[in-house]
C-alpha cells in the first residue's frame, strides 16, 4: 500500500472498521427477554376488541386484560407465538390482528410497495440510460447530432438559400 | 337572529364565489380585462361572509345560545370559555367553517398578492380555481353540514359541551387552525397549477413563484402535525404520540407528498425537468387534503379522532373525485406542451439526490395510503373486517426513513450536475466520523438493536453533513449563512433528524410498569421513586376530577387522574407527564380506587427523549421561516431575462445571473 | 434547426413521443383513482358494520366460573339439551341495563316449560361485585357466572353481547348490543325447524 493510498482511504477503513465492529456488537441482544417483555410484546400484535384503534398492550378495558393474560397463561405453557395466533384468531376472526396476514387477499398488502419501489427504482435507471445515450459518450456524437448529419448530408449539395460561396 | 345572520353570510360568501366564477370566465375567456379586475373584488365578498358567519357563530357558542342545533349539541354552560370558543371546530359543521373561512383568507391573500397581475390569464384562472373550490365549501356548509340549523324544540337549557378529550387541554386551541392552515394553504399552489394546465403555459416559473406559497402551507402543516402528536400525547394517556391512526395517516400524506415537491420544484428550477411530476405531485397534495377531509368525516374508518355526526361523505367523495378527474384531464390534454428540454447528468448529483428524495417519499406516501386504505378495499372485496396497525407501518417506513437518513447526508454535499468519488471522500469525511463515532459511543453504553442503531447513527451522519454546511456557510457569510433557502433547509434537515432520533429512542427503549400502592407508600422503578399520597377530588361546573397524587423523585408531585364530565356522561382519563431532556415520566390512573383511603393503581411509563419530537418540530418550523426569508438578489421567477434585479447594477449581468432560472435549453415557453 | 431537435428521431428505434406517456401515464392514474373512489363509495359507514362470529356452527366453548347471585348452575354444559341464551353483560352499561326487562320477560315465558333459559356471563371481572347488585336488584333469576377468560373464548368485543346456543350445544347466533325477548324468540323458532 502506497502512502497515497493510506492518505487517501486511510480515515475511511478506519470508519469503516469501526462501523462494523459496533453494529456486530450493537445488534447482539444481551440479555433474554423476560415473560413480561414476551407478554407486552406479543399482546402488541393484537387490537384491543373493545376499542378504538389501540393495541391488547396499551389499552386496560377487561378484553385486552383477559388477552394479556391468555397470553401469559400460554406462554408459560411452553406454547409459541403461532399457537397463540391461532388461538386468538380462531376466537376472534382475523380482524383481532394488529396486522394483516401474510397469506390471502391480504399478502397484497405487504407486496404492493415493494413491487413499486422495484418498479419506480427500474423506471428511473431507464431514464438515466437514455439520458446518457441522448448524450453521447463524451467526444462521440449524440443521436440528435447523428440525425442532424444524416439531414444535412441527404440534402442535395446546391447553394444554401442566403449563404456566400465562400463560406460553404 | 344569529341563525339569519349566520346564513345569510353564508349565501353572501357563495354568491361572491360564483360571481366571481362566472365574471372572470367571462373576461379570460373574451379578454375583457375590466372583467378581469371585477372578478378579483368578488374575494372581499366571500372573506366578508366568512368572516361574519364565524363571528356569529362563535357569538352563538360564547353566548351558549341553543336555539343553534350545534350550540345544543356541543356547547354548554359549565364549559369555560376557552374551550366554548373552540367549540367550533370540535365538530364537524364548525370545522367546515373553520375550513372554509382560511380559505377565504388565502384566497384574499392570493388576490392581494398578484393584484398587479391580475390581467395575466394565469392569475384569472388560478382564482377561478379558488372560487370554484371556495363555493363547493360554501354549498357544503348550507346543505349538509349547516352550523347554522335551528335546534328542534324544544329548546334545550343547557347542552353536553364539546368531546371530553377536546376539552381538557389548550391544544386544542392551535393544533386545529394550524393543520387547517396547512391543508387548506395547498389550495393556492394547486390553483396555479391548474391556471398553468389550462393556459398552457407551463414553461414559466409560475410553480416556482408560487414556491413560498407551498413553503407557507407546509411549514404550518407541520407544526398541526407536531401539535396533534404532542396533544395526543397529553390527553390520551396510551403514552405513545403516533399511532399510525387513518386519521393522523391522511394529515401526513399531504405532508410527504408537499416534501418531495418542495425538492423536485428545485430541479425544475435548475434544469426545467420534471414538469409533469411537479405538476402531478401539486394536485396530488391538494387531493389528499380532500381525501383527508373526506375519510375523517364520512364515518368509513374507526377512528378515536374521526367526526361523527353529520352526512357530509358523498360530497367529499364526489368533490375528490372532480378534482382528480380535472387534474388528470388537464395533464392529459396539455401534455404535447409539458416536453421538457432538459435531462439528467448523473445520478450522482444534486439533481439525482432530489430524484431519489422524490422515489423515498413517493413510496413513503404509497404505503401509508395503501395502509390506511387497505382495510376498505378488503372489506369491498371478500367482506372481512382486517386491520392494519402501528406494526405494518413500522416495519414497511423503517427502510424508507433509513434510506432518506442517508440521503440527507449525503445530497447536501453534492454539487449540480455531477459529482467525483474524491469529492465526496473529502466532504463527507467528518460527518462519517461523527457518525461512527456516535454509533460507537451508544454501543460502549449499552444500547443495542439494529434499528436504534441504524437511526442514532445515520441521524448523526445526516446532522452532522447538515451542520457541516451551515458552518461553512456562516464563515463565509456571517449570519447571512443561517438564512436562504439551502441553510434553512439544513436547519429543517436538522429538526428531521431529532425527531427520527426520537422516534427511534422513546419507541424502543420505553419500559412501563403498573404499581398497587396505599398512600403513603413508595415503589422504586428505573432510578425514579414514586410515593402516592393519596385521592382527591376536585369539582367545577366543567367536570368532577378524581385525582391520585404522586410525588417523582422526592420533589414535584403529579397528579393522574379519571374525570368525569356530568353534562356529557363520559368519564375519561388523563394522564400527568413529567417532562425532561432526557425522558419522560408518563403518570395514568386507569381506574378510579373503590375505596378513597385504599390502594390505588398507578400506571409508570418511562420513555426516552420524547421532548425531542416536539424540539425538532420547532427547529423545523423555525428552520422553513429562515429558508423563506428573501435574498440579496429579488427577482421574480416570472419576469422576463431581461428585467433589472435590485441591487445589480449593469443590465449585462443580469442576463448572466439568469442561468440558473426556469428553462433552460430550447428557449422560454414552451 | 429547431425541427430536427424537436422531430421524432429517425427509423431504426421506437421511442413513444412523450405525449403518448403522458397519456399512457394519466390513463393508468385515472383507473387507479377511480377504482380508488368506488371502494369508498362502497364502504359503509363503520357503525353499521357488525361483524360475524367466527363461533357460529361451533361447539360452544367451556364456560364455568363461580356464581354471582349465589344460586343456579354455574357451568354452561349442565344447560345441555336446552335452548341457552348466553348473555355477556357488564353493571356500568347502559344498553345492559336497558335491555334487562326484556330478559326478565324472556325467563318468565320460558321458566315454567324449562326448554330455554338464559345464561348469564359477567364481562368485566372487575365489576363483579357490582353485578351482584344489579341482577338481584332486578329480580333476575338466571344463573349468572363470573369466568374471566370466557371474554376471549367467546370473541366478544363490548357488552352487552349475546348468543343463541342450541339444545345440542352449537352455536347459532350472535347478537351485538341489547336485544328483545321477541328477538330471541324469533330465532328459536326458526333455528327449530
Amino acid at each position: 500500500m502506497s502512502a497515497r493510498f493510506l492518505r487517501r482511504w486511510g480515515p475511511w477503513l478506519l470508519i469503516g472498521l469501526v462501523l462494523v465492529v459496533a453494529l456486530v456488537i450493537g445488534v447482539q441482544r444481551n440479555t433474554p427477554q423476560t415473560l413480561d417483555q414476551r407478554v407486552d410484546h406479543l399482546a402488541g400484535l393484537y387490537r384491543c376488541p373493545s376499542c378504538d384503534g389501540e393495541t391488547a398492550e396499551e389499552s386496560n378495558t377487561a378484553t385486552s386484560v383477559e388477552i394479556r393474560n391468555l397470553i401469559r397463561a400460554d406462554l408459560q405453557q411452553g406454547q409459541s407465538a403461532a399457537d397463540i395466533r391461532t388461538t386468538l384468531v380462531a376466537d376472534y376472526g382475523p380482524g383481532i390482528l394488529e396486522s394483516p396476514q401474510t397469506h390471502g387477499f391480504t399478502l397484497l398488502v405487504w407486496v404492493a410497495p415493494v413491487v413499486a419501489i422495484v418498479a419506480a427504482i427500474v423506471g428511473l435507471s431507464l431514464a438515466f440510460r437514455r439520458w446518457k445515450r441522448r448524450l453521447g459518450a463524451p467526444g462521440s456524437p449524440s443521436d440528435e447530432d447523428r440525425v442532424l448529419v444524416e439531414e444535412a448530408l441527404a440534402r442535395p449539395l446546391q447553394d444554401p438559400a442566403g449563404l456566400p460561396e465562400e463560406e460553404q | 337572529m344569529t341563525i339569519a345572520l349566520g346564513n345569510a353570510a353564508l349565501i353572501l360568501s357563495l354568491l361572491g364565489a360564483v360571481g366571481g366564477i362566472i365574471t372572470l370566465v367571462i373576461g379570460l375567456t373574451r379578454g375583457k380585462d375590466h372583467l378581469l379586475r371585477t372578478g378579483r373584488g368578488y374575494v372581499w365578498l366571500i372573506v366578508l361572509g366568512a368572516v361574519v358567519a364565524t363571528a356569529a357563530l362563535q357569538y352563538a357558542l360564547i353566548n351558549t345560545d341553543f336555539r343553534l342545533s350545534y350550540v345544543a349539541g356541543n356547547d354548554s354552560t359549565g364549559t369555560p370559555l376557552l374551550f366554548r370558543i373552540t367549540a367550533m371546530w370540535s365538530a364537524l359543521q364548525g370545522s367546515i367553517l373553520l375550513w372554509g373561512l382560511i380559505l377565504a383568507g388565502y384566497l384574499g391573500a392570493m388576490a392581494f398578492h398578484f393584484r398587479k397581475r391580475i390581467t395575466d390569464p394565469v392569475v384569472g384562472w388560478a382564482m377561478v380555481v379558488g372560487y370554484s373550490v371556495a363555493a363547493f365549501f360554501f354549498i357544503l356548509m348550507l346543505t349538509a353540514s349547516n352550523p347554522f340549523d335551528r335546534a328542534p324544540n324544544p329548546i334545550v337549557t343547557n347542552g353536553p359541551g364539546p368531546d371530553p378529550l377536546l376539552q381538557d387541554h389548550i391544544l386544542v386551541a392551535f393544533h386545529p387552525p394550524l393543520l387547517y392552515l396547512g391543508l387548506v394553504g395547498f389550495t393556492v399552489p394547486f390553483c396555479f397549477a391548474m391556471a398553468g394546465l389550462i393556459t398552457g403555459r407551463v414553461g414559466e416559473g409560475w410553480l416556482v413563484e408560487t414556491r413560498r406559497w407551498t413553503l407557507f402551507a407546509w411549514c404550518f402543516l407541520t407544526g398541526g402535525v407536531i401539535l396533534g402528536a404532542w396533544w395526543s400525547y397529553q390527553v390520551l394517556g396510551w403514552g405513545g404520540y403516533w399511532a399510525w391512526d387513518p386519521v393522523e395517516n391522511v394529515a401526513f400524506l399531504p405532508w410527504l407528498t408537499g416534501t418531495a415537491y418542495i425538492h423536485s420544484v428545485m430541479v425544475q428550477e435548475r434544469r426545467g425537468m420534471l414538469r409533469v411530476w411537479n405538476l402531478s405531485l401539486l394536485s396530488a397534495t391538494f387531493s389528499l387534503t380532500i381525501l383527508g377531509t373526506f375519510l375523517d368525516r364520512s364515518g368509513v374508518i374507526n377512528s378515536i379522532h374521526s367526526f361523527s355526526g353529520g352526512a357530509v361523505g358523498p360530497e367529499l367523495l364526489a368533490f375528490f373525485g372532480l378534482i382528480v378527474a380535472v387534474s388528470i384531464g388537464l395533464l392529459a390534454w396539455r401534455g404535447d406542451r409539458l416536453r421538457s428540454p432538459g435531462l439528467i447528468d448523473s445520478p450522482l448529483s444534486r439533481e439525482g439526490a432530489f430524484l431519489a428524495n422524490n422515489l423515498l417519499f413517493g413510496a413513503f406516501a404509497f404505503v401509508v395510503l395503501l395502509g390506511t386504505v387497505f382495510p376498505l378495499i378488503v372489506q369491498v372485496v371478500n367482506g372481512q373486517q382486517i386491520t392494519v396497525g402501528g406494526p405494518y407501518f413500522n416495519t414497511m417506513t423503517m427502510p424508507i426513513v433509513v434510506c432518506l437518513l442517508f440521503l440527507m447526508a449525503i445530497a447536501p454535499v453534492l454539487p449540480w450536475r455531477k459529482a467525483s468519488g474524491e469529492l465526496l471522500r473529502r466532504r463527507l469525511l467528518w460527518p462519517a466520523a461523527a457518525a461512527v463515532g456516535t454509533l460507537a459511543l451508544c454501543v460502549v453504553f449499552g444500547i443495542r438493536g439494529l434499528n436504534p442503531l441504524l437511526a442514532f447513527g445515520l441521524g448523526a451522519f445526516a446532522g452532522a453533513s447538515a451542520l457541516r454546511q451551515l458552518v461553512l456557510a456562516t464563515r463565509r457569510q456571517g449570519w447571512r449563512g443561517a438564512v436562504g433557502r439551502a441553510n434553512g433547509g439544513m436547519i429543517v434537515h436538522i429538526g428531521v433528524v431529532l425527531i427520527a432520533v426520537a422516534f427511534a429512542a422513546s419507541h424502543s427503549y420505553a419500559h412501563a410498569a403498573s404499581f398497587n400502592l396505599t398512600p403513603g407508600q413508595s415503589v422504586t422503578y428505573r432510578g425514579h421513586t414514586f410515593k402516592y399520597l393519596g385521592l382527591r377530588t376536585v369539582n367545577n361546573s366543567q367536570r368532577s376530577s378524581i385525582e391520585a397524587s404522586v410525588q417523582v423523585d422526592g420533589g414535584k408531585v403529579y397528579r393522574p387522574a379519571v374525570s368525569t364530565y356530568p353534562l356529557a356522561d363520559e368519564t375519561v382519563g388523563t394522564p400527568s407527564v413529567a417532562s425532561t431532556l432526557l425522558h419522560d415520566v408518563y403518570l395514568t390512573l386507569p381506574a378510579v380506587p373503590s375505596t378513597t383511603t385504599g390502594a390505588a393503581t398507578i400506571g409508570v411509563l418511562i420513555e426516552p427523549l420524547v421532548s425531542w419530537v416536539w424540539i425538532g418540530g420547532g427547529v423545523m418550523v423555525v428552520g422553513t421561516v429562515l429558508s423563506a426569508w428573501p435574498g440579496k438578489r429579488r427577482r421574480r421567477p416570472t419576469d422576463p431575462v431581461s428585467a433589472p434585479i435590485e441591487g445589480i447594477a449593469a443590465p449585462a449581468r443580469a442576463v448572466s445571473a439568469a442561468g440558473d432560472d426556469s428553462s433552460v435549453g430550447v428557449g422560454a415557453g414552451t | 434547426m429547431t425541427d430536427a431537435l424537436t422531430a421524432v428521431p429517425a427509423a431504426g428505434r421506437r421511442r413513444w413521443p412523450k405525449r403518448r406517456r403522458v397519456l399512457w401515464l394519466t390513463l393508468i392514474g385515472g383507473c387507479v383513482a377511480a377504482a380508488l373512489i368506488a371502494v369508498f363509495a362502497a364502504s359503509p359507514a363503520q357503525s353499521t358494520v357488525s361483524a360475524s362470529s367466527p363461533l357460529i356452527g361451533k361447539a360452544a366453548p367451556v364456560t364455568s366460573g363461580t356464581s354471582i347471585t349465589g344460586k343456579g348452575v354455574t357451568d354452561l354444559a349442565a344447560l345441555s339439551g336446552k335452548w341457552v341464551f348466553v348473555n355477556f353483560f357488564a353493571s356500568w352499561c347502559p344498553p345492559c341495563q336497558a335491555e334487562m326487562p326484556e330478559l326478565e320477560q324472556f325467563q318468565e315465558e320460558h321458566s315454567t316449560a324449562g326448554t330455554a333459559t338464559i345464561f348469564g356471563v359477567e364481562y368485566d371481572p372487575t365489576d363483579a361485585s357490582a353485578a351482584k347488585g344489579f341482577l338481584t336488584g332486578r329480580s333476575a333469576t338466571w344463573p349468572a357466572i363470573n369466568d374471566p377468560s370466557a371474554d376471549v373464548t367467546w370473541g366478544v368485543h363490548n357488552p352487552p353481547e349475546s348468543y343463541l346456543v342450541a339444545p345440542s350445544g352449537t352455536v347459532v347466533e350472535k347478537w351485538f348490543g341489547g336485544v328483545t325477548a321477541a328477538t330471541i324468540d324469533a330465532a328459536i323458532a326458526s333455528y327449530s325447524r
